[in-house]
C-alpha cells in the first residue's frame, strides 16, 4: 500500500515539482469512500473479491475527480512560486480535506474487516497469513506496473515526460501542457485513493488517518529519491522491512531507525538512492 | 530639538501603551486569560526565532517543534529526576540543550536547500519525537512528564498554580519576552541579519561576495533553536506538563503557519501571527471541532492572495489607498 501512496506522491513531485502534503488527505478520502461503498455493496450480496475490485476502482476514481477541481484552481497559481508556498498550500489543503472527512463521516472510529475474513488465510511455516495480504501485494504490484506502462509505453506518458523535460518546447509543439499537469496530478491522487481503499479492510478508520502514511511516504520518497518511481518502490520496501524487523526485535527505536536511515541516506546522497542530482541552488 | 523629541514620543506612544497593557494585564484579567496570553507570547517567541531562518534566510524547516519540545522536556526531566527547582537553571539548561542539538542538526542540514532541507529537519525532529514517545521507562511516553512550579530568582512560591501563573510566571514570561524581542530586533537589523536576508534572496550572489553562506545559515539555525528552547522551557512550566506532541511535526507546521499568517517579511509579523493563531484557535475550538477547516482555508487564501501575510497585505492596501507606489517589498 505504501508503494501506491509513495508512487502517487513521487509522480506529482517529479512532473509538477510540488511536494503534495494533501496526499494524506486524499488517502483518507479514499478510505472513507471505499468504506461507504463497501457497506452499501455488501448489502446487495456481491462476491467479496469482485466487490473489492470494484471498490478500489470506484473509490480511487472519485478521489481522482477531486483533483480536477484542486489542481487548476489552487495549485496552478503557485507553480512559479517557491517550494515553501507550495508546501504551505498543500498543507492547508490537507487540513481542509481532513475536516471535510470529519464533516461527512463524523468522528467515530470505524472498521470494516469483511474482506479480510472472506478471503480466508493461508498457513505458511506454521503462521497463518490472511489471504487479503497477498491480494494487497498483488494489487500494489499490478498498479505499480500499470503506472510504469502508462508513463513509458504510451503516447500520453511520453508527452508527460517531455513536458517535465522542457515545458515551453512542448507547448510550442501545440500540446496543452496545463491539461497534462491536471491529468498527472489526478493520476497521483488516484494512486493515493487506491492506497487508501486497499488498506480500508485492514486498518481502523478515523479522521486524520492519512498523516501516518504521509510521513512514512516522505521518508520513502526521500530515501528512494525524490522524483524517481523506482526509488519509491525500493524505498517502500526498505521502510516496510525495517519497520517489521524493528517491531520484532527492538520496538523502542523502530521508528527512530527509520528516520535515522533516511537522515543517513540523505546525508550521503541528498538526491536519494535513485534520484537525479539537483544543482545546489 | 523639542519637536524632534515630540515626534519621537508620538512614535513611541503606541509601544508604551502596549507595554503598559502587558504589565497591568494580570490586575484586571481572569486567570485563564493570563494563561492564554502567556501561551501566545511563548509561541510568538518561537515564531520570531523561527522567522530568522524562514523569513530571512529562506530556509523552510519542518522540524522546529523539536527545539521547543526539547526545551520543554528539560524542566520535565529535572522535576522528575532531580530536586533542582530554579527557573534560571532550567532556562540555562534548556538553552544549552537546544543550542547543542540545534548546532549538531543545523550543521548537517544547512548544507542542503529547499525541499531537502525541509525533509531533513522533519526527519531529525521526528527522530526525537519517536525517542521520547517510545522510551516509556524514562520519558513516560505519551503520558508525558509532570513539571513542578519553579523558583524565580531564588524565591520559592507557596501558592496555587493559578496564582503562580497569573503572578510570578507571567511577569517572568513578559520580561523574557521583551528581552528576546529586543535581542531579536538587534539581530534582525544587524549586518548579520541583513546578510541573512541577502542569502534568502540570492545565496549564490552572496557566496560570490565572499560571505561564508553556510556558516551564516548555521548561526541562524542555532539562534532560532535557542529561541524555541527558551519558549519551550517556559511553556513546560506554564502547562505543568510536557508530552511528545510538543515535538510533533504538526506543531512544526503550526509554527510555519504563524509566520505566514503574520507575514514573514516584517519583524513583528511572526509575533502578530502567533497571537492571532492562538486566539483564533482557542476560540474556534470552543464552538466547533472543525477548526482545521478554517485554518486550512485561511492558509490557502493567504498563500494564493496575500503571500505577505495579514500585516503585509494590510500594509500594501494602506499604501495603495494613499496612492503610494507599492514595490515588491513591504
Amino acid at each position: 500500500m505504501l508503494v501506491l501512496f509513495s508512487l502517487g506522491l513521487n509522480l506529482i513531485f517529479s512532473y509538477l515539482n510540488v511536494l503534495n502534503m494533501a496526499h494524506g488527505g486524499f488517502y483518507t478520502l479514499g478510505i472513507y469512500l471505499s468504506m461507504t461503498l463497501a457497506t452499501s455493496i455488501a448489502l446487495k450480496g456481491l462476491l467479496p473479491i469482485q466487490s473489492i475490485l470494484l471498490l478500489v476502482i470506484v473509490a480511487g476514481g472519485i478521489t481522482g475527480l477531486l483533483a480536477f477541481i484542486v489542481e487548476p484552481l489552487l495549485l496552478r497559481p503557485v507553480y512559479i512560486r517557491g517550494h515553501a508556498d507550495q508546501l504551505l498550500l498543500t498543507y492547508g489543503l490537507l487540513l481542509i480535506l481532513d475536516d471535510l472527512v470529519k464533516l461527512g463521516w463524523g468522528l467515530e472510529l470505524h472498521s470494516v474487516p469483511a474482506a479480510y475474513y472472506f478471503l480466508g488465510t493461508t498457513p505458511i511455516l506454521g503462521l497463518s497469513f490472511p489471504n487479503y495480504n497477498f491480494f494487497l501485494l498483488l494489487m500494489s504490484f499490478t498498479l505499480a506496473l500499470l503506472l510504469w506502462f502508462i508513463l513509458y509505453k504510451t503516447m500520453f506518458g511520453k508527452t508527460c515526460r517531455a513536458i517535465a523535460e522542457h515545458r515551453e518546447m512542448v507547448s510550442a509543439l501545440g500540446v496543452n501542457s496545463a491539461k497534462f499537469f491536471t491529468l498527472i496530478f489526478a493520476i497521483g491522487v488516484v494512486y493515493a485513493g487506491w492506497g487508501g481503499s486497499l488498506m480500508m479492510p485492514l486498518s481502523g478508520i478515523f479522521p486524520g488517518i492519512g498523516l501516518e502514511p504521509l510521513i512514512l511516504s516522505f521518508i520513502i520518497v526521500a530515501t528512494g529519491g525524490l522524483g524517481s518511481l523506482k526509488g519509491a518502490v525500493v524505498g517502500a520496501f526498505i521502510v516496510g522491512l525495517v519497520r517489521s524487523i524493528g517491531i520484532g526485535y527492538f520496538p523502542e527505536i523502530e521508528l527512530m531507525i527509520v528516520y535515522l536511515i533516511m537522515a543517513i541516506i540523505l546525508l550521503i546522497r541528498p538526491q536519494g538512492l535513485f534520484g537525479k542530482r539537483e544543482i545546489a541552488w | 530639538m523639542v519637536i524632534e523629541l515630540r515626534t519621537r514620543l508620538t512614535k513611541l506612544f503606541p509601544l508604551i501603551i502596549l507595554l503598559a497593557i502587558l504589565f497591568l494585564f494580570p490586575l484586571f484579567a481572569p486567570s485563564y486569560q493570563i494563561f492564554l496570553l502567556s501561551y501566545a507570547l511563548l509561541l510568538a517567541l518561537t515564531a520570531l526565532g523561527y522567522n530568522l531562518l524562514f523569513g530571512k534566510a529562506g530556509l523552510l524547516s519542518f522540524g522546529h517543534a523539536a527545539y521547543f519540545g526539547l526545551g520543554a522536556y528539560v524542566p520535565g526531566f529535572l522535576t522528575t529526576y532531580t530536586s533542582i527547582r530554579s527557573l534560571e537553571i532550567w532556562l540555562i539548561l534548556s538553552i544549552a540543550v537546544s543550542a547543542i542539538i540545534g548546532a549538531l542538526i543545523g550543521y548537517v542540514c544547512v548544507k542542503y536547500t529547499r525541499i531537502h532541507f525541509a525533509l531533513l529537519t522533519l526527519a531529525f525532529s521526528m527522530m526525537f519525537y519517536s525517542l521520547l514517545f517510545k522510551f516509556y521507562d524514562i520519558t513516560r511516553g505519551d503520558d508525558g512528564l509532570y513539571v513542578a512550579i519553579a523558583d524565580i530568582l531564588g524565591t520559592s512560591f507557596k501558592m496555587s498554580k493559578d496564582a503562580y501563573i497569573a503572578g510570578p510566571l507571567y511577569y517572568a514570561t513578559v520580561v523574557i519576552f521583551l528581552i528576546l524581542v529586543g535581542v531579536g530586533w538587534i539581530i534582525y537589523n544587524s549586518p548579520f541579519g541583513k546578510t541573512l536576508e541577502a542569502i534568502g534572496n540570492n545565496s549564490a550572489r552572496v557566496e560570490f561576495l565572499g560571505v561564508p553562506v553556510k556558516r551564516y545559515k548555521w548561526y541562524a539555525f542555532i539562534i532560532s533553536s535557542i529561541y524555541g528552547g527558551i519558549a519551550g522551557c517556559l511553556f513546560g512550566i506554564l502547562s505543568g506538563h510536557v508530552s511528545p506532541t510538543a515535538l510533533h511535526w504538526v506543531f512544526s507546521g503550526e509554527i510555519v503557519f504563524m509566520c505566514v499568517l503574520g507575514g514573514t517579511r516584517l519583524f513583528i509579523g511572526p509575533i502578530v501571527g502567533a497571537l492571532l493563531f492562538t486566539y483564533i484557535k482557542t476560540y474556534t475550538i470552543t464552538f466547533t471541532i472543525y477548526w482545521q477547516l478554517l485554518f486550512g482555508s485561511i492558509l490557502v487564501i493567504l498563500v494564493l492572495l496575500f503571500p505577505k501575510g495579514v500585516l503585509g497585505g494590510a500594509l500594501t492596501l494602506l499604501r495603495r489607498s494613499r496612492g503610494e507606489k507599492v514595490g515588491l517589498r513591504t
